[in-house]
């Protein structure tokens, strides 16, 4: 008895270690698993129609390259040019000062403003600065600009939007420079250095970030092939192992861990949409345009298999289309473009509210109850353990751990074990 | 899959049916004197003896256990587990040592998503095997038919 205790100790102790040692490539697994799961019924469907496993299997997975060579393109194309993205710097910088100066009533020197301004200034100046050293044109950048607007360059003002925005942009960096003694953390001088500082990361990271990737991800197709085309075999590989008189706990104890997860990821993808469609739904009332509220839905949506994260994109999404938009045509009449920030806010926090108080109780039922307090804690454990997709893996593993605590207890209660 | 179709409960599927039906059933092997199912107890899946004898005891008022039948290859027992969790009414003892193979309610139920018209088969039979022990039942009781012919591999 004795000796039985202490190897199952060791094994324990073992099984701990190799997750600890192997745990860069067991986030890669775990999500080809989580993927698996969800293309299982898929795989089951076209079985029923008589197609064998292996080339479900295959069709499955050239559905899944198509797509994501599709979405590749997709994204590809709907990426600014390098012109594009220097005119976009120059917008965003504009429209950015230009509402922190209405905010905050700042006068011509950048030194006086209201009440507001006399309480926040000596936080939100700093931060301001630093908006504006990553936003500035280099001077190469600027050259591009001046080419790509030829024979406009000596433009009189007026006469070209976009040069006077740059124009007026050179004059907010300097007015910035010069009220905070130009120095090598203020506003306008150190906008090479940085983007030189920029520059140097980018050429060192990226390869190493990318051969890190491939070494730990290079994992999550095989497994997910793997796992996909798995028949049983490990679930029956894992009660071969029980002793008899534990085979039916075991057996119920399994099934009620795949209620759970299948709960989880049903509630999960239908809570994601509703959001999605609540989001866009709002932002569209407040007078983001369909295809901006649509597109910020989406990521929102998506985002929310991380807890929280998809209200914070939906609200930073907004937020920045607020600081960028010329004119909104709400169906509130009193959003302007003026207060549209406010009324992004309003209109995330009620979708946030619709989330928890609406869906959440209703798509989530049946699935396992956590606290958000043991929610919040795991999610940060997981981001300690396994950085952003620990975050990704926190709920349903706590959820399933919950599971399986109560459902070999009630099974082994049950059987009389204990 | 050969064993399987000799089974009253399976006979009527066909090679695709077996050949899916053989990668989700669990094969066991017990003891002499093992229990494999116990009175009193939950029961999550149904059994098909592969090889060796199965005593079906149940316990008496004195707390000793009376024998009701003893099973033979390729007798099927605790059918009703596998459509549903049930408290046994009585206990499986291997004599000798025995081969079974076990198809657990989980099983069945994800049958039943995955490949419908499979898990209906098997499931119409297990009903054919629950009213033929009911029709039984009721003609032992109430008309002292006794000596009627049994039922051809689920005597449990």
């Amino acid at each position: 008895m004795l000796f039985k205790s202490v190897v199952a100790s060791a094994a324990i102790l073992l099984a701990a270690f190799l997750l600890w040692a192997l745990r860069s490539i067991v986030v890669p697994v775990v999500v080809s698993g989580l993927l698996a799961y969800i293309c299982r019924p898929v795989v089951a469907g076209l079985e029923r129609y008589r197609v064998p496993r292996g080339l479900a299997v295959g069709l499955l997975l050239l559905v899944f390259v198509l797509t994501a060579l599709f979405v590749v393109d997709r994204i590809r194309s709907s990426m600014p040019t390098e012109t594009g993205a220097v005119e976009l710097k120059v917008r965003a910088l504009y429209a950015l000062n230009e509402r922190y100066r209405t905010l905050m009533g700042l006068d011509a020197t950048l030194a006086k403003g209201n009440r507001l301004y006399q309480f926040l200034h000596a936080d939100s100046d700093p931060l301001l600065d630093r908006v504006n050293q990553l936003l500035a044109l280099t001077p190469q950048e600027r050259a591009q600009l001046l080419a790509s607007r030829a024979g406009e360059a000596n433009a009189p003002s007026g006469s070209d939007r976009l040069l006077d925005e740059d124009r007026a942009n050179l004059q907010t960096l300097d007015t910035r420079s010069t009220m905070a003694r130009v120095g090598p953390n203020t506003a306008g001088a150190p906008a090479r250095p940085m983007v030189a500082q920029a520059g140097t990361l980018t050429q060192d990271r990226p390869l190493s970030v990318l051969a890190q990737l491939l070494s730990t991800w290079i994992v999550a197709p095989f497994a997910f092939l793997f796992l996909l085309s798995d028949t049983g075999q490990i679930k029956r590989g894992l009660l071969s192992m029980v002793p008899n008189r534990l085979f039916e706990p075991a057996l119920t104890v399994l099934a009620d861990l795949d209620h759970a997860l299948g709960d989880w990821l049903r509630g999960l993808f239908l809570e994601c949409l509703l959001l999605g469609i609540t989001v866009t739904l709002l932002l569209a009332v407040i007078g983001i345009p369909l295809r901006w509220a649509i597109a910020i839905g989406l990521f929102a949506g998506a985002t929310n298999v991380v807890p929280y994260l998809g209200s914070v994109v939906a609200l930073l999404g907004g937020l920045a289309y607020a600081v960028l938009a010329h004119e909104i045509h709400p169906l509130i009449p009193m959003v302007t473009i003026d207060n549209l920030a406010i009324w992004v806010i309003v209109a995330v926090g009620l979708a946030e509210l619709v989330k928890n108080a609406v869906y959440e109780p209703v798509v989530l039922a049946g699935a396992a109850k956590l606290h958000p307090l043991v929610v919040v804690i795991g999610a940060m454990g997981g981001a300690i353990l396994f950085g952003l997709v620990g975050v990704l893996l926190a709920v349903p593993t706590i959820s399933l751990f919950k599971v399986l605590v109560s459902s070999t207890a009630r099974q082994l209660k049950a059987h009389g074990l204990i | 899959m050969t064993f399987l179709k000799q089974a009253y409960l399976f006979e009527d599927l066909m090679h695709g049916d077996l050949a899916r039906l053989a990668r989700i059933v669990h094969e066991r092997s017990y003891h002499d004197g093992e229990y494999i199912t116990e009175e009193g107890k939950p029961g999550a899946a149904l059994f098909v003896l592969r090889s060796g004898l199965v005593e079906i005891t149940r316990r008496i008022r004195s707390g000793k256990e009376a024998p009701l039948a003893t099973l033979e290859p390729p007798a099927s027992f605790d059918e009703l587990a596998a459509v549903g969790e049930v408290v046994r009414w009585n206990s499986a003892r291997a004599r000798g040592p025995v081969h079974l193979v076990a198809l657990g309610y989980s099983d069945l139920d994800a049958l039943s998503g995955n490949f419908p018209a499979l898990a209906n088969k098997i499931l119409k039979k297990l009903a054919q095997i629950t009213a033929a022990r009911l029709q039984m039942l009721v003609e032992s009781q109430y008309f002292g038919m006794q000596d009627q012919e049994p039922e051809r591999d689920s005597q449990a």
